[in-house]
Formats: C-alpha cells, structure tokens, sequence
C-alpha cells in the first residue's frame, strides 16, 4: 500500500513541473501591466511615478529570469507579493481564503454523495421507470441550468420573499455575539444556499454515473450467482453490486474537484463569499500577476491532492489495482 | 464491412427514435439550428433598436417577451443570441474535436514515449480547474468572440483525446493495425478507414455534451462580464442585465436562462440517447 | 409524534433565527429624537480596502476608509471651499509662493502622542520619497523647501506660485513616530492596523469580508455620535441591494434604476432615506484629434448636435443627471454656465457635415467623401454598464445622421495599455473623476500630450495653455474664475471632447440615522454628525 502511495506521489512531480510551466505561459502572454490598473487613468499621476512603480514590481527582467526565480519559488510555495495595493503575500491571501473553498466543496460532495448514490441506484434498479425517466430529466436540468441563474432565483426565493435564508457573506454582523451553538447555527444557514448551488451542477453527472455503473454491475455474472443462490433482491443490491459500483464513484468524485473549484468562482460573487473563486476572479481583474499564478498553481494542486486521495482510496478498496 | 455498417447504423437509428427523450433533444437541437440559420424570421423587431421609452417593458402583445434595459425588444435579441450561443459553441467544440482527434491518434498510434508525453499533458491540462483556466486567458486576451471560441476549445479537447487513444488502443490490440498494415495500408488509410468510424459515436455523444458545455461557459462568461461583449446579444450577457434588474424585470432573467436550459438539455438528452443507442452492451436486453 | 415533534422544534428554530435578525422598525418615519451617542451604521461597498494609508492607495474603497481614522491640513466643506482640518488657519504670501499653516494645538495621535509640525514634514518628505509607491507625489514635488519652525506651524515654499497647492494638503498626515523606521510605508504594519488623528479609531480588517472602526473619544473635534463605522464587501450590486432590504446594511450607492424602480414604494421609503446630488466625475466622447475624420471642428461640433444627450440621460441615468457642457461641475464656482451648448438637432448636425464635405452620394445611407465612407470604431472599457449603454445609444443617434460607428470594449488595462497610451485610436467613451481644485493642466495643457500622459487625445490650443498657466499661478480666486470661464467657452466651441452628463450620486440611508444635510459637497461632509436616536438605535451590543 505504501509502495503505491509512493509510487503515486512520485509521479505527480512532473504534473507539477508542467503546472508551473502553463501557468507561467498564461500569464506571460498577456498584454499590459499591473502598473495600468494601480496608476489608471488618474490625472495625478506622473510618468516617472508610473516607472517607479514598474522597476518597484520587477517586471524589467527577462522572461527566462522570470520563470526561474518563479520556479524556485514554486517550490517554498512562496508566490511573491500581490501586486495590489496591499502588497500582501500571494500564499498568505490565498491561505486565508483556501479553508472557505474547501469547506464548502467538501460540504458539495457530501451532498452530491449522499443524493446521487441513492437516486443512481434507484434508476438503476427500477431502470426506465417513470422514476427513472423523470429522475433523469430533473437531474439533467441540474447539469443545463446556469450556476449563476439558480443562485439569482434562490436567492430571490428564500433571501427576500420568504426571509428564511441571509443572502450573502459567511457569518452574520452579529455573529460574534451569539452563542456557540448560535455561531454553528449562522454558518450553517449562510452555507446552505452556497452549497445547494454548489452541489446542483455535479449532482447530474454523478448520479448518472453511478447508475450505468450500478446498470453494469447488475449485469455481472456473480450477481446472477447471488441472485441464483436465493438471496433477497435487496441483498443483492446492497452487499455486491453497491461495493463494487461505488468504486469508479469515489474516483470521480474526487475528479470533480477541479469543476467545483471553477464553479466557485461564480457562486462566490454572488453570494459574496470570501473564498478562492472571488479572490482570483478580482486577481483576473485587477492583472494580478503573482496571486493569478498562485491561484492556479493551488487550484492544480488541490486537484492533483483530489485525484491522489481518490485513487488512494480506490486502491484501498480494491486490491487489484495495488500490484499493477 | 460496409454492408455491416449500414444496418448498424439503420439499427442504431432505430434505438434512437425510440427513446423519447432523445427525439425530444434532437427537436430542440434541429428547431435552434433553424433559428439561428435566418434569425430575421423569428425575430418580429431589430435587436439593435434602443427605446428609451420602453425601458423594461413587462411582455405585451408587441413584445411578447418584455424588452430589455435599452427598450429593445427580448424576444428579437433571443433569436438574435441563439446565433452567437450555436455558433460559440460548435466551433469551440469543433476545435477541441480537431485538437483531441490529433493528440488522441498521435498518442495510440506511435505509442510508447510519444504516448507517455502526450498522455501526461493531457493529464497535466486536466489538473486545472478549466473555468480558472478559461478565465485568466480570456481576460487578458480579451473578450472577443474569437478568443472565447478558441479558448474553450483550447481547455476542452482532453475527453476527446483520451477518447480516441483508447480506441486507437484497442484497435491496435485486436491486431487490426498489424493486419492491415500487413495489407499494405499506410498509416493515414488505417486511421480513417478502421480508427476513426469505431470511435465516431463516443466521439459524436462527446461533441453533443461538449457543445451543451461549451454554451454553459460562454454563458458564464459573458455573465462576469469577460464574455461576448453588450451591445452584441447573447443569452449570457441578457442574463448580466436580468440579474441587475431582477426584482421588476424578471422576463429579462427568465427568458435567457431557460433557453440556456432549454438548450443545453436539449445536446444533453440527445447525446445521451446517442450514447444509449449506440452502446452494444444494451443490445442483449 | 417523536418525528413531528422534532419538525416542530426545527420550524421554530429556523423562524426564530429568521426573527431575530430582522427588526421590524417600530413606528413610521417621523421623530427625529435628539442627538445620542451609540448604534452603528453599517455602509456596503463593492471593492474592499487595500490599504489605510491614502498616499499609497488609489481605490475609493481605501479613500473612505483612510478618511475615518486620517486627517489632512485642509478639507473641503460642504460648500466645496477649503477650510482647515489639522491646520487651524494658514497665510499665503503676497508673492504667492509661501503658504505658513498654523496647526491645532492640543490634537494627539490615537495612540496618545501629541501631533505636531514634524509630522506635517514627515509628510511631505515621504510623498516625494522614492521608495514610496505613490501615485500623488507630483504636487509636493513643486515644494522647493519645507519647514517646520515650531511644534504648530509649518511653512512651505514653492518655486512659483501654485493655486491647487493648498488642496494638495489635504492629503493625510502621516506619524512621524510610527513610520519613520519603515522605508516603504506600504509595507509598514500601520497600511493595515491605522493610527491617525482623525474621528474614529480602526478595530477590525477582515480581508474580503469587512472594516470595522469604533468612535474615537478623544478626537478634536468632538467625539462622533456614532460609536461604529462598519464597511461590509458586496461585490454585487443586486445582491447588496438585497442586504439593504433585509437590514443587512444601512447605506449604500444606488443605481439610477434601483433609485427610480425599486425604491419608491411606501414600505421602502418608511424604511429609507434616498438623497440626490451630482457626482464628481462626467463621461465624454473623445476624439483623437489628429484622427482624419476629426480634425475639423465642423465634423465634432455635427457630432455634438447628432448625439441626444437627454435621451443618454433618460435611458442610461434615468433622468439622474445633468448634461455637460465642459470639464466642470455645474454648481461649482469655476463653472461657466454661459458657453455655446448644442441641442439635439440632426438636421444642423447633416449641415454641418455637408460643409465639412460630408454627403451621402452613394445611397446607401452613410456619409462618404472621396470615396471614403464615414466609419469609425469607438472604444470603451468593458465591464461599465452606463458606459456601454452610453455608445449603444450614441451608436444609434449616429446612424440617424449617416454616420456608422463601431462600437468594441476592451478589459481595462489593455485599453489603457495598447490603445490609449499608445494613441491607437479613434474615438474613446471614458470618464474623469474631477478633483475639487479646477486645474486640469495635466489633461488639457499641450505640454501633456505625451505617451502615457492624459492629454492623450492631442489638445493643443494656445490660449488655453496661456490661461491654463494663469490659473494655477494665481491665488486670486477672481483671476482664476476669469481664466476657468474663458477656457471653457473655448472647449465649448473647438468640443475636443463631446461632454456627455454629469450623473447623480444616489447614496441611500437608512430612516433612523439622522443629521444628514444635502449640500454641493454631497451628504459624507458632515459624517462625525450624523446620529441615531436613543430610542431607535439598532446595534447595543457593543460597549460605548
């Protein structure tokens, strides 16, 4: 077990070299400065005043001097100094926002686990029923609607007409004066639209998913045995067919990972969260150079980690896959 | 071979009519197609017409879908939309069909280290969040039609590639490249002829799906504003105005998001059915 | 029973929690109660503060907030004059080129220490330091010596005399003691925790989420009536929107559509106070002069007469604003309301054009000369609602005059970047963001035509130059006006730019803050008054 683990790491380190060099290209390829945005079209502001602040960003070098202390960076995790007007550290900003992300992508999967195991199987085992013809339709309204547009609806819905939900931010202004179950309970409630929103897109291609690998279990020669053998259908189902189709689900699950973190940049604007998504979107904006970097460097990593832990559990689950 | 591929496809045919849904998609696909081919007559009023009068109008007889933040008319500038939505998305995806097709066949043909390289590329590009991706790239290069479409494609051809090594792979497996080869084939001859039609269906319900995600993320990016750009119509960029306006203007939210939705179910019914009518293993049912 | 017992119990819960956040206001909007110390006001904004220290930031957010804790040596009143802030009164020589600022005494930092002259000097030498990131150091650069002769006076000599010099010094003072150690100022601890003079003390940064500042007890001019300035992040408009309704914030900048369609009904108006006062900025069309298609005067003064102002301003603004007829501010004192104005006439704009050589003689609806049709592309900066509806309208106004005008937006820094600084253009819808003091030397001076400087569309015309000159180099508010109401009748008649509207701010607050008083200067002027009644206030738990 450990040998794979090893072996999986061990070739991740490529992947990671060629992160570094994607996301350096991107950004290298565009056009303009960071020194346009902090110095726009203000009237006050000098030529010299301008150049200062471009030798100030070390952006006079060469491209392959760039890339080389970029790299030598990647490595201690170190991304440099935003260029925004905070000039805070890249690792420190997204460090802060990282935990918001996790948590409520974390909090997605589980959702989308937890409904569209169930739903998959059920439309598996009553296949072409009305229960699986309409689960199908509604699941795949999920995957077309756009993020944004249920994320307006809901809000509109639950946020002002009926008031159950807030609308925006992760805790309430009075969060500090509640009581600890207070706080949980002020979390919990700014979540869950942001997780529901979240959730909705992946819930389709998940519980499809699960149901042609259900649909094909089913059809295993050993489940006819079981079948053959007397036991209850719902034994059948549970013990063998479950295991086994629940396999490629949890690799997917943790290949999801990268279409959660993309759709967060969408949600968070909306609902005003802190997280990953909003800071590179406004890093985008603002050209950002260092945290758009960082950020996409993150992003990759998390997606590699996503990927390892999956096929890691994978590989836990199924001893055939160790010794290949 | 040919005369096996014609009832196979007559069969094929035959499973797809079938299923209901998948008609249901193919009507939608076929009926957008339509409409974006000649928007003029669909459209009752010039998309481009400003009315400060009119600013959003609830629907009424003239403008049956309400009209929008410069009094123009919803409905004309849908129409006008499905357009640039088709067209985004079939060259994006045609793109990334083209760029995945090639990295695909490379990779399974000469095999070995070519293989590896490409393989751990496709690997690497799908390491990134896409959306991030797409994101950073559009905006500095800015938000042409162009570089929206191209983009797209750039960051979406990894299915497609992974989808014809595999079976290029397998191909190679059953000894058919040895086979014809042996025929005297040459390479090209061997992939168009053997390679290409056995992954023409995963490759097409590929396509169908691409293209329904293709619209999706146009329809995101015109949403934060790095899209197709105003006064052009898209559905996305309608949706930006919707949202601005959404508690007294809801035609201007509703409409263009349900004809995303309604399109993007559409390809993904369709491609489903494809999917389903074209996969052997549910022959023995 | 188990099971609906518990449903119960969730119902209740969720209802109460609902309950507890939003109070219903008690009573309408009558009584404004005598002033009280206490409550909170909490104001959404769209971007976050960078930084605290204005001199290396240059967002509005930053600005705002720089404001609570900072003060300057001067500042605007709410009839835009200047009058001291830090500095109790100061003397301009009679050459013009000496300004003596008499400092407050007995002001102290918020950490205790006394403010005094060595601070102002510190000031200045960091703003016209190198290692300081500054975007606003060009007007202390004028200074040719600075003295601080004792702890409350402060004197500084200029070359020649420079009227926007006073303004320039109402730039925050910075402490001496907290920074001197810290050669980047940007990087010192005080960017992000401030330590100022000023009206309220900083609490809280939360980075993406929210500022939080608390009144401070002992500031000089007395301490404010309310004990706690929260910002909270919204990046989106309809969202803080919501958040206004909901009793999320109590103040923020409405959009003239949210102003006219979303906030006139009797339960809104129970709940809010909507006030209305123009900005200070305009937005233009404007021409690269050395553009064949627009050199001729004829051609920019058709375009002015082509383009239906009011209809920009009812459809983009609704109605929320007024149209411009030069670089500044109607209401202003250096505003010349006299000069030649152009009405929407068509029929005067295709005359115009004809002279200018302009017919259409192929018939196919656009103006052509030579062979040449008349065709241009405009560009703007994408991401600005008003700006795009702005050239969507201009688009079709043009077109009705036989003219096509392309229309293509751009991500910001490369329109910057690629097209404007570089002169790659032809014709730009922008905006300016005008300073209090009138002197625009730097966008309308022929010396600042420059790559990268802001006459970036090659105004050249001597007599304004000439008087551009005279403006700055006089304090004689009488001499200047003259100058200010002369340049304007000129760019009214050679229309470099064809000025489009000044819009309304629409800040919008919540019923109980009171004090609030409308004025040329907006409604922010006199923030340290503004109060809540002890019977209304909102936030009590929190110590005074």
């Amino acid at each position: 077990m450990l040998r794979y683990i090893a072996r999986r790491l061990l070739l991740t380190v490529p992947l990671i070299i060629g992160i570094s060099l994607i996301s350096f290209l991107v950004i290298y390829a565009a056009p303009g400065g960071p020194v346009e945005m902090a110095t726009d079209l203000n009237p006050k502001v000098t030529a010299e005043a301008r150049e200062r602040l471009m030798a100030y960003y070390g952006l006079d070098q060469p491209v392959h001097v760039q890339y080389v202390r970029w790299l030598g960076r990647m490595a201690t995790l170190d991304f440099g100094q935003s260029f925004s007007r905070d000039g805070r550290q890249v690792s420190e900003k997204i460090a802060e926002r990282i935990p918001v992300t996790l948590s409520i992508n974390v909090l997605s999967m589980f959702l989308i686990f937890l409904v569209a195991v169930p739903l998959g199987i059920y439309s598996a085992v009553r296949k072409d029923s009305w229960f699986d013809r309409i689960s199908t339709v509604v699941v795949f309204t999920g995957f077309a609607v756009p993020t944004f547009w249920l994320a307006l609806l809901l809000m509109m819905l639950f946020g002002v007409q009926l008031g159950w939900l807030p609308i925006s931010g992760l805790v309430s202004l009075e969060y500090e004066s509640f009581t600890l179950v207070g706080k949980i309970w002020d979390r919990v409630r700014h979540l869950i639209l942001p997780v529901f929103v979240s959730a909705f897109g992946g819930l389709a291609g998940l519980s499809r998913y699960m149901r042609s690998n259900m649909l094909e279990v089913i059809r295993q020669d050993y489940i006819a045995a079981a079948r053959a053998k007397g036991l209850p259908e719902r034994k059948v189902v549970f013990r063998h067919a479950l295991r086994n189709a629940l396999l490629p689900f949890i690799t997917i699950l943790g290949l999801s990972v990268p279409g959660l973190l993309g759709g967060s940049v969408i949600f968070e604007s909306i609902f005003a969260i802190p997280g990953l998504g909003q800071l590179f979107y406004q890093g985008v904006l603002s050209r950002d150079y260092p945290l758009i970097m960082g950020s996409l460097v993150i992003g990759a990593f998390l997606t590699l980690t996503g990927n390892l832990l999956a096929d890691v559990g994978y590989a836990y689950a199924d001893p055939r896959i160790r010794t290949e | 071979m040919a005369a096996g591929s014609t009832s196979m496809f007559r069969d094929f045919l035959r499973r797809l009519l079938k299923n209901r849904l998948a008609v249901a998609g193919a009507i939608v696909v076929s009926f957008l197609f339509v409409v974006a081919a000649y928007p003029p007559a669909f459209a009752p009023h010039d998309p481009s017409r400003i009315d400060v009068r009119k600013i959003l109008e609830p629907p009424s007889a003239e403008h049956p879908l309400g009209t929008d933040e410069l009094g123009r008319d919803v409905l004309s500038r849908m129409v006008h939309g499905a357009r640039i939505s088709m067209e985004v998305g079939f060259v994006a995806t045609g793109i990334a069909t083209v760029i995945g097709l090639f990295v695909g066949l490379i990779a399974g043909f000469y095999g070995r280290w070519v293989d590896a390289v490409l393989m751990r590329f496709v690997d690497i590009m799908l390491c990134f969040p896409s959306f991030f991706l797409i994101l950073a790239v559009v905006a500095f290069l800015g938000p042409s039609i162009i570089n929206i479409m191209a983009i797209i494609g750039l960051t979406s051809w990894m299915g497609a590639a992974r989808l014809v090594r595999a079976e290029m792979l397998s191909l190679k497996e059953r000894d058919f490249v040895a086979a014809a080869r042996a025929q005297g084939a040459g390479d090209l001859r061997i992939i168009f002829r053997h390679v290409l039609p056995n992954a023409l269906a995963p490759i097409l319900v590929w396509a169908t799906l691409g293209v329904a995600g293709a619209i999706l993320v146009e329809s995101s990016l015109s949403f934060l504003g790095i899209g197709v750009q105003p006064p052009t119509p898209s559905w996305g960029n309608m949706l930006t105005a919707g949202k601005d306006n959404i508690e007294f203007a809801w035609w201007l939210s509703v409409y263009p998001g349900l004809a995303i939705l309604v399109t993007v179910l559409g390809y993904y019914l369709l491609g489903e059915g494809i999917q389903d009518a074209a996969d052997p293993r549910l022959k023995g049912r | 029973m188990k099971i609906a017992r518990i449903v119960v119990a969730a119902l209740a819960v969720v209802l109460l929690a609902g309950c507890a956040k939003k109070e219903k206001e008690a009573g309408g909007a009558a009584g404004t109660g005598a002033p009280a110390i206490g409550d909170a006001i909490v104001q959404g904004s769209i971007g976050d503060v960078s930084g605290f220290l204005t001199a290396v930031t240059s967002d509005s957010a930053s600005h705002t907030a720089g404001g609570y804790v900072f003060n300057g040596l001067v500042r605007y009143d709410k009839d835009l004059k200047l009058e001291g802030e830090l500095a109790e009164s100061w003397e301009v020589s009679p050459d013009g080129k000496k300004i003596t600022f008499h400092l407050r005494k007995g002001v102290r930092w918020q950490d205790g220490t006394p403010f005094t002259s060595e601070d102002v000097l510190f000031t200045y030498r960091k703003m016209i330091d190198p290692n300081t990131p500054t975007a606003y150091a060009e007007d202390f650069k004028q200074v040719t010596r600075a003295e601080a002769p004792d702890p409350h006076t402060f004197v500084v000599e200029y070359e020649k005399p420079f009227a926007p010099a006073l303004a320039s010094w109402g730039m925050h003072v910075l402490p001496k003691h907290l920074l001197e150690e810290y050669p980047d100022i940007s990087k010192s601890p005080l960017n992000k925790k401030p330590v100022g003079t000023g009206p309220f003390r900083f609490l809280e940064w939360k980075t993406g989420a929210k500022t939080v500042f608390e009144a401070n007890p002992d500031y000089f001019e007395g301490r404010p009536y309310l004990s706690r300035v929260v910002t909270r992040v919204i990046p989106d408009p309809a969202t803080m929107f919501l958040e206004l309704k909901s009793g999320g914030i109590d103040m923020m900048g409405l959009t003239p559509i949210q102003y006219t369609r979303q906030t006139e009904t009797e339960e809104f108006r129970k709940s809010f106070n909507k006030y209305r006062y123009l900005s200070f900025g305009y937005t233009y069309l404007g021409f690269r002069l050395s553009h064949p298609l627009f050199s001729d005067r004829r051609v920019r003064q058709a375009f002015a007469y082509a383009i239906h102002k009011t209809e920009i301003i009812d459809g983009v603004l609704f109605g929320l604003g007024q149209e411009a007829t030069g670089p500044y501010k109607p209401g202003t004192w250096a505003h010349n309301p006299d000069v030649k104005k152009y009405p929407y006439d068509p029929e005067k704009a295709k005359a115009l054009l004809a002279d200018a050589g302009w017919k259409d003689t192929d018939g196919d609806g656009i103006l052509d000369k030579g062979g040449r049709d008349f065709a241009f592309t405009v560009l703007t900066n994408a991401g600005n609602e008003s700006r795009a509806k702005t050239a969507a309208i201009i688009q079709q106004n043009l077109a009705a005059a036989g003219i096509k005008m392309e229309i293509r937006t751009l991500e910001w820094a490369a329109f910057i970047n690629e097209f404007v600084d570089k002169r790659k253009f032809d014709a730009v819808i922008l905006g300016w963001s005008i300073s209090q003091d009138p002197d625009q030397y730097d966008i309308w001076s022929s010396k600042k035509t420059g790559p990268k400087e802001l006459n970036f569309v090659g105004f050249a015309n001597d007599e304004v130059d000439r008087l551009l000159e005279e403006g700055r180099r006089t304090f004689d508010m009488e001499k200047r006006k003259k100058a200010y109401y002369r340049i304007q009748e000129i760019m009214a008649e050679e229309q470099p730019y064809v000025f489009l509207y000044y819009p309304d701010s629409l800040p919008v607050v919540h019923q109980r803050i009171q004090g609030i008083e409308p004025a040329p200067a907006g409604i922010s002027y006199n923030f340290i008054k503004w109060y809540v009644p002890a019977a209304r206030q909102r936030y009590t738990t929190f110590q005074q």
